[in-house]
């Protein structure tokens, strides 16, 4: 039980590892949270614990197990012979660090424009939003995806890349320069 | 070992029987009796929103925006952090608003944890201003902190803080920085607890903080997904929990709240749940909501237990406080 739960972190890892070169952005990063970025010999010692604070394993055969809708997936990354389940959104594994106390809050009301960009929403469509195509929306700089089971909502994924710390510090799939990355849903 | 079948399956039978009872009665369950607050004003009905444009959005008990920690007086009284609205307001027992001036409004930022001691100043942490701060129960500011004195010595995102039941002194976790400040009732630094790494009394970003009726500190050290205990002169005494969604497992632990039994309570904000220890420290119970499944906890962060026993968990993205009995 315990060898195979530790097999299947060190899977985990593996297939994280070798299956997504962004990762290597997470290194080093503020989503680097391997026993607290200084502590050196702590991530030397656990060179795949990298991706468990957000992608929780399995640690039980029993089916005893916790809220399921919580969980994120990350694809087709399979733990225990089974996909791990969608939450409704990724942003609420965002929320659950950025709260003020781990990270930096973000604001609780999902239509309140003056502390963050609204998530949790539908992506318009009509006058003003470029088209999403296939659950992306797609500018000159770049596309930015839509989340949900219809892809249609904007979550805190659509604009940040939680594995790629990009040129800025916040994670952006695309840098904001010349608000790059706002005309890529918005037309102006 | 039965010889006969039938003798097999009577022993089988009261052994069912008595196994059934002795899991009933250990299994406690969780009864939601109350919710204290609602959605904020942009999201709620069209009269709503003329009501508030009318008669100004009300500044009570019903228009929280994000609450975080909460704690009880010894008169059951609810001292709740409403983080976005950046003040502390008082509830009576029953949910009610306490006829007070908002606590803090005007100079909180982000207030996170939020304590009492027994001459009803009320401690907060503010991780946006990174300060401690405390309140008379006037209202008025007696004390503010941004750290030791000492270089390096900042706070850097506090979240939970604790004023030590035997002692007077004040801890507050100091997020950011993976340790805890302790300093005495004058608000004088006397030391750090704990630093980065995943080792026994290392800390990865500590949130709240409670304290058993022995005097035991209890740490909820969320990223290493545990709970870590120090005994009443801050030495390391033990552990539990660890990464995972099994029953005893964390995803993001915050909350925590001891009753006079020593059970144990802690909120798991990626789980959006509750998880129960008892008094041995052993996994009893989750819940996520109401048993109608009505009503689900979202992101829950602080959580404190009345002279009843009841559970008041701050229900953070739900913006409200849900009021639990747990049925032992």
């Amino acid at each position: 039980m315990k060898l195979n739960n530790y097999a299947g972190f060190v899977a985990v890892g593996l297939v994280f590892l070798l299956s997504e070169a962004a990762l290597a952005g997470i290194a080093g990063s503020s989503h680097d949270f391997r026993g607290a970025v200084s502590d050196v010999r702590t991530r030397l010692n656990n060179p795949t614990e990298i991706c468990k604070v957000c992608h929780i394993p399995h640690s039980t055969a029993s089916g005893s197990y916790l809220n399921p809708a919580s969980r994120i997936s990350a694809g087709a990354v399979t733990l225990h012979g089974g996909s791990m389940a969608t939450p409704a959104n990724s942003s609420a594994v965002c929320l659950s660090c950025h709260d003020g106390s781990v990270a930096s809050r973000v604001g609780a009301s999902s239509t309140d424009y003056s502390t963050t960009h609204p998530f949790l929403v539908t992506y318009p469509s009509g006058a003003g939003f470029r088209p999403a195509v296939g659950g992306n929306v797609t500018g000159a700089s770049g596309s930015l995806p839509l989340e949900g089971a219809a892809r249609n909502r904007v979550e805190c994924g659509t604009c940040h890349n939680p594995h790629e710390r990009g040129a800025g510090s916040k994670f952006l799939r695309i840098e904001n320069t010349n608000s790059n990355l706002c005309l890529t849903c918005h037309q102006k | 070992m039965c010889k006969l079948p039938q003798r097999c399956l009577l022993t089988g039978l009261v052994s069912l029987f008595v196994f059934s009872l002795v899991s009933a009665s250990a299994l406690p369950t969780a009864e939601l009796i109350y919710q204290v607050g609602k959605k904020e004003s942009s999201q709620a009905s069209v009269i709503g929103k003329i009501s508030d444009w009318l008669f100004g959005a009300k500044n009570n008990e019903d228009n929280f925006t994000m609450i975080s920690g909460v704690a009880v007086d010894s008169a059951d009284n609810i001292y709740l952090a409403d983080t976005e609205k950046g003040r502390i307001v008082a509830l009576n027992p029953q949910g009610k608003a306490l006829a007070r001036k908002d606590i803090g409004a005007g100079i909180l930022k982000s207030p996170l944890g939020v304590a009492l001691d027994r001459q009803g100043n009320i401690y907060v942490t503010d991780s946006a201003l990174n300060q401690l701060l405390v309140f008379n129960s006037s209202g008025d500011v007696i004390l503010a902190k941004s750290g030791a004195d000492a270089k390096g010595g900042g706070l850097l995102r506090p979240s939970g803080v604790l004023v030590d039941k035997l002692s007077g002194r004040i801890i507050v976790s100091d997020t950011g920085n993976h340790r805890l400040q302790v300093y005495d009732q004058a608000g004088k630094f006397l030391s750090f607890i704990g630093q980065a790494g995943t080792r026994e009394g290392d800390l990865n970003f500590p949130t709240f903080l409670a304290q058993d009726k022995n005097g035991n500190l209890y740490i909820v050290d969320t990223i290493n997904c545990r709970v870590q205990v120090f005994d009443p002169n801050f030495k390391f005494i033990g552990k539990f929990g660890n990464s995972g969604d099994a029953m005893g497992s964390f995803g993001r632990p915050k909350g925590i709240a001891i009753d006079s039994d020593n059970r144990i309570y802690i909120t798991d904000s990626f789980f959006n749940g509750v998880v129960v220890f008892d008094e041995a420290k052993k996994p009893v119970l989750f819940f996520s909501g109401s048993a109608d499944n009505k009503t689900s906890l979202s992101a829950p962060m602080g959580v404190a237990v009345n002279s009843r026993g009841e559970l008041i968990v701050a229900d953070s993205r739900n913006n409200r406080l849900d009021v639990f009995r747990i049925n032992w």
